[in-house]
């Protein structure tokens, strides 16, 4: 009983040790466009994104529900959630990977890091491998996320009919903007 | 030209112009603001957040896109970096609730406090770290 009880501590020392090293949002911003040759206005917003870096490892989760994501034209919106991505069969798109060299990265005071993350992304079903550029700043103590990075409809088998092709792209330009806080998550 | 021709010839261009403005209008039509949209569930945050909890793709089947009224306290209240304010409810999850993203930039009214009660009209996008709604709007 002693042992469980010093074991118990153990643990929970060890996780709120961890726990002050993660940093969260819920409000990120996602925008995307995919602009064809016929411009049509084919891009979207979406400031619902999550994500959390755990501050030791580099560890790094990002969560997109696809529904949130907004139109200006209605039949834009409902023709990307019910024909291209399927949000009502796969709602979100996830990413779970790593912040490359994470260790050169000091979080405890100002500074600006160019960074690559690797990792699985999952979205519409499909899980890829991606390796994305990105900038990570540190900034009174809040940690900003940036990337721009293109994704290749056909990777994540997004199908464009032919009557459309010209209008959306068949790479949309994706750009994340994550500022994330220290938290005491689990 | 004949008149049957005539008449066929208008009835065609008439036609063209109804089919073609329906087709512009439908093209053209913003996203319908959320106060249009008729509520479909109510449901305490509470409850909304442990179905999820409990059982993902149920509660998807249940309450994704759709129009829900959620009732709960007001854990946090904030602007995202976009402008749009944000509310969090209450949940017994220590962390997380149901996160709320208003439709307008408006400010939220007064009554919008840490603790109050309020119930909130959104779209229900499935869940994250928290249940996600958006183009929120305060009932009372």
């Amino acid at each position: 009983m002693k042992n469980f009880f010093l074991l118990a501590l153990l643990l929970a020392g060890s996780l709120s040790v961890s726990a002050q090293t993660k940093f969260m949002t819920r409000t990120g911003t996602v925008n995307f466009v995919a602009e064809g040759p016929v411009k049509d206005d084919v891009k979207a917003t979406n400031n619902q994104a999550a994500c959390v870096l755990d501050g030791a490892t580099g560890e790094v989760m990002f969560q997109i529900a696809i529904k949130s994501f907004v139109f200006k034209k209605a039949l834009m919106q409902e023709h990307f959630n019910e024909n291209y991505m399927e949000s009502h069969k796969f709602p979100k798109a996830v990413l779970k990977g790593k912040v490359m060299d994470f260790a050169k990265i000091d979080l405890t005071k100002d500074g600006k890091y160019n960074v690559e993350i690797a990792g699985e992304m999952e979205m519409h079903g499909v899980k890829k491998q991606v390796r994305e550029k990105g900038m990570l700043e540190v900034k009174g103590g809040k940690v900003i996320l940036h990337s721009d990075f293109k994704v290749a409809l056909a990777d994540y088998s997004i199908a464009i009919p032919k009557i459309v092709e010209d209008k959306i792209a068949k790479e949309a330009d994706v750009s994340l903007h994550m500022e994330l806080a220290a938290t005491a998550a689990k | 030209m004949k008149k049957n021709t005539k008449i066929l010839l208008l009835f065609i261009v008439i036609g063209g112009l109804v089919g073609g403005s329906i087709g512009l209008y439908l093209w053209f039509k913003p996203v319908p603001g959320i106060e249009s949209l008729e509520t479909q569930l109510t449901v305490p945050a509470n409850d909304l957040f442990l179905a999820y909890e409990a059982d993902e793709n149920a509660a998807n089947e249940k309450y994704l896109n759709k129009v829900v009224e959620v009732t709960g306290l007001v854990r946090e209240v904030k602007t995202n970096e976009a402008g749009f304010p944000v509310v969090v409810l209450e949940t017994d999850d220590m962390m997380f609730g149901v996160i709320c993203e208003f439709e307008s930039k408006n400010p939220l009214p007064r009554d919008v406090q840490v603790g109050a009660l309020i119930t909130i009209k959104g779209l229900c996008n499935g869940k994250l770290l928290d249940v996600v709604l958006n183009r929120c709007l305060f009932i009372n």
